[in-house]
């Protein structure tokens, strides 16, 4: 028996192996017992939703880590970046011209020049811009200066003397022109301002940048301060000096002011807009479905394939503060409703790098479509597990890696046109039975 | 002997609890209508010898045939392993299907001088098919490919206690208990093309489990003459077959009056050395079929016959060669069509260890190249089957 033993199972496994398991199809019509029907239903605001508010104050300019010079910018805004440099001194070790090293306290300064560079996506033209530099007198706190305030902190609110960071001394001018400079500016400035910055006791270290061309706004990614000195021991010998930021900001006015009706997100600070939503849990229209599946229809969350919020796009109001490069939108859960605007946000639902706009979608209005899938079918299913938590219904529209610009987004909100609607794909099929 | 019987004896075990829980499949689209495609729980010698179910030479293991185990007087083991390659044509649309099933598996165990009592694991119906359809929606934003997916998967099988016991020299009787064991799946799944839906769309899925239960009966005899002609008959009585949907299941149960089957063979010497065999089997499915919704029962016949060459040997050892045709209507039709399948069928054993009055390990091979039709659907298959048997441990 023993030699029957090989023979079978090389028998056994070759019948294992031959044969790869594929299950007869067909895709004939007929053969599909039961025939699923699928709707896409529009829910206007006044079915999905109880409310809409906006918040505003979120962020100050200074966590964008960015400067934007405005002048008149489409007849209204006005914005300077302030900022401080690096410290640094006017003496130098140096070898004299007999070899020795020595302690050169004279050094001349020369060939003062502040290096900057524009984000030329976020600006509103690209050439003869000009743009002046000034040293300013006044102390000013980077996370709280505004168009009014140097400092603006609780217990300590210091107006500027001179409205929009003055006063301050002129130290430079230069012409920015995209096609023959690119994205950079070498603005020169006045030795003079070298031997001021430099001085660590003096109150107004800090710097201010203008741009005098009107119906302008630029972005000013960074900027660096750069100048030679000459030794007075070896005055054939130049040392070149680069000093770095340590902070900059900017500041603008006017301040734009809580709209009265629609939904608005981005700016700094920062607006978001939060909706309140209530999903219904039945159906009773369109005709159509009704006709099909019958209504009332039962709002399933298994009946449901897709749903999202279709926003639309609205002109910014005040047009200075319109988008001049794509915005970036986040729609995210609100946890906690009541402690409004401060209320922790859960999950994203317009993808981990939010959802890229146009700018130009925001001359004419143009639909914006957030799927909320997960957020919909969370308000239909019961939570077994954390039972007294109510269900999330809020959601914030709000900039992406907020504050992220100066510009800000609208769009329409309830009773206007292109009011905020509810998406939904549903499908419905009848009971699968025996054959 | 012995040290090696014990440890086929394991190994056998193994095997046959692995086998045990596997449906049967004849992988054909006929799977669709009614209540599945019947499939015999036939080892290779009798689908070889055209689907012949009862009433052949010698001793065997069949679960529809529990007579046939009488002169079994060793105790055996038998398990019949089936592929199938399938060229589907569907109204001028080609498709292709395949798989391997175990439609038979089997135990028989002589008792004292009684009689050989029998434990059979077998087929009844395979129900395993799907369905594929496309189709274009249109929504507000342009339109979407969808794909609905529908997919049966299970079918029916009786787990059957037999004896059987030959009365007098010419003359064994038998019979055997059973139940019905199977259950089904049936799921519909509608899925969004994502290259066409720049959205995140979930599929929409639908379905239902039922658990198949019931019981049979078989009783037959085998009448000898002079050992060169058999013939046997058999009668297989089943109650209601119910099917009970599990408890998340939105669809119905059901009953489903399976019928009585007659099953009907003979054997004989045409010369010495050559066996020819013919057999019958029928059922009246109509009255299973009344509460399907798709599908009809109807009358179900299959004839078969063959003839077996037993002295043929190779390297010194047995080896019968068998030749057959088979012929079956099939009991449900798919829509209004009726189905019919046809096989040329052959196929060899091997008696590897042989003792003075019975095989201790052999092996039969068959093959059968075949047809099925019903209205715009042509079937065209292979079906190699091996069975394995073991005995005298």
């Amino acid at each position: 028996l023993r030699k029957a033993i090989l023979p079978l199972i090389s028998a056994l496994l070759w019948t294992f192996a031959a044969c790869e398991e594929q299950t007869p199809t067909s895709t004939a019509e007929g053969l599909l017992p039961v025939a699923p029907v699928t709707f896409e239903v529009l829910l206007p605001w006044s079915q999905f939703a109880t409310g809409a508010s906006v918040y505003g104050d979120f962020g100050v300019p200074s966590d964008r880590g960015v400067g934007v010079l405005a002048n008149k910018f489409r007849a209204l805004l006005d914005a300077r970046t302030l900022g401080h440099w690096d410290s640094y001194g006017l003496d130098e070790l140096v070898n004299d011209t007999t070899g020795t090293i020595r302690q050169d306290t004279l050094l001349r300064p020369k060939n003062a020049r502040i290096v900057m560079r524009f984000d030329t996506l976020a600006t509103s033209r690209d050439s003869l811009i000009t743009v002046s530099a000034h040293r300013t007198l006044v102390d000013f706190d980077r996370k709280t200066a505004s168009w009014t305030h140097a400092v603006d902190s609780a217990g300590n609110r210091r107006p500027w003397p001179v409205a929009g960071g003055g006063p301050a001394v002129r130290v430079g001018q230069g012409v920015w022109d995209r096609a023959t400079s690119g994205d950079s500016l070498i603005l020169p400035v006045d030795t003079a301002a070298i031997r001021a910055w430099s001085d660590t006791l003096a109150s107004g270290r800090g710097f201010r940048l203008d741009v005098e061309t009107s119906n302008v706004r630029v972005e000013v990614t960074t900027a660096e301060l750069r100048f030679d000195l000459t030794p007075s021991v070896r005055p054939d010998t130049t040392l070149e000096r680069a000093i770095p930021l340590t902070d900059i900001t900017f500041i603008y006015t006017p301040k734009p002011t809580a709209p009265t009706s629609g939904l608005r997100v981005g700016g700094i600070p920062a607006w978001r807009s939060v909706i309140h939503t209530q999903i219904p849990t039945v159906l009773n229209g369109p005709a159509a479905l009704c006709a099909a599946l019958g209504c009332p229809f039962e709002l399933k969350p298994e009946r449901i394939n897709h749903a999202s919020l279709l926003l639309t796009t609205r002109p910014t109001d005040p047009p200075a503060f319109q988008p001049l490069d794509t915005v970036r939108i986040d729609v995210r859960s609100v946890l906690s409703p009541q402690r409004l605007p401060k209320a922790p946000l859960g999950t994203q639902f317009a993808g981990l790098n939010g959802r890229a706009l146009d700018p130009l979608s925001f001359l004419t209005p143009t639909s914006v479509t957030i799927p909320i899938t997960s957020f919909v079918l969370a308000q239909l299913t019961p939570d077994t597990v954390n039972v007294d938590l109510p269900p999330v219904r809020s959601l914030a529209l709000l900039a992406f890696l907020e504050p992220s610009s100066i510009s800000f987004v609208n769009f329409a909100g309830p009773g206007q046109p292109g009011e905020p609607r509810l998406r939904l794909i549903v499908t419905a099929s009848p009971n699968v039975e025996l054959p | 002997m012995r040290r090696a019987l014990g440890l086929t004896r394991s190994s056998l075990a193994l095997v046959v609890g692995m086998l045990a829980p596997a449906g049967a499949s004849a992988q054909s689209l006929l799977s669709a209508g009614g209540l599945g495609i019947p499939v015999d729980p036939l080892d290779a010698r009798a689908r070889a010898i055209g689907g012949v179910a009862v009433g052949l030479p010698g001793g065997q293991l069949l679960p529809t045939d529990p007579v046939a185990a009488a002169d079994l007087t060793v105790p055996s083991v038998t398990i019949t392993l089936a592929n199938a390659w399938v060229d589907v044509d569907q109204a001028g649309v080609a498709g292709t299907a395949s798989g391997a099933r175990f439609p038979a598996l089997g135990v028989a165990y002589p008792v004292k001088t009684w009689g050989t009592a029998t434990l059979t694991y077998g087929s009844v119906l395979d129900q395993r098919w799907q369905s594929n359809r496309e189709q274009r929606l249109v929504l507000s934003d342009g339109s979407a490919r969808v794909t609905d997916r529908f997919t049966s998967d299970g079918g029916i099988a009786a787990l059957r206690l037999g004896f059987a016991a030959r009365i007098a020299p010419s003359l064994a009787v038998g019979g055997s208990i059973g139940r019905y064991t199977g259950d089904l799946t049936r799921n519909l799944t509608r899925t969004w093309d994502s290259v066409d839906v720049s959205l995140d769309v979930a599929p929409t899925q639908t379905g239902g489990f039922w658990n198949y239960s019931g019981v049979t009966a078989t009783v037959g005899a085998t009448v000898d003459v002079a050992q060169v002609f058999r013939a046997a008959a058999n009668v297989t009585w089943s109650g209601d077959v119910e099917a009970e949907p599990s408890e998340d299941t939105s669809g119905s149960g059901a009953t489903f009056d399976f019928p009585l089957e007659l099953r009907i063979g003979a054997s004989g010497a045409l010369t010495p050395g050559l066996l020819a065999s013919v057999g019958i089997v029928r059922a009246d499915w109509s009255k299973a079929g009344e509460s399907l919704r798709d599908s009809s029962g109807r009358s179900a016949l299959t004839v078969g016959g063959g003839v077996e060459w037993t002295r043929a040997s190779i390297a010194g050892r047995r080896s019968p060669i068998q030749l057959g045709y088979r012929r079956s209507t099939l009991p449900f039709t798919l829509g209004s069509d009726e189905a019919v399948e046809t096989a040329l069928t052959a196929g060899m054993g091997i008696d590897f260890v042989r003792s003075e009055a019975a095989t201790l390990a052999g092996m039969g091979i068959a093959l059968e190249r075949g047809s099925r039709d019903a209205g715009s659907l042509t079937e065209r298959f292979w079906r190699a089957s091996l069975t394995l048997r073991v005995a005298g441990f």
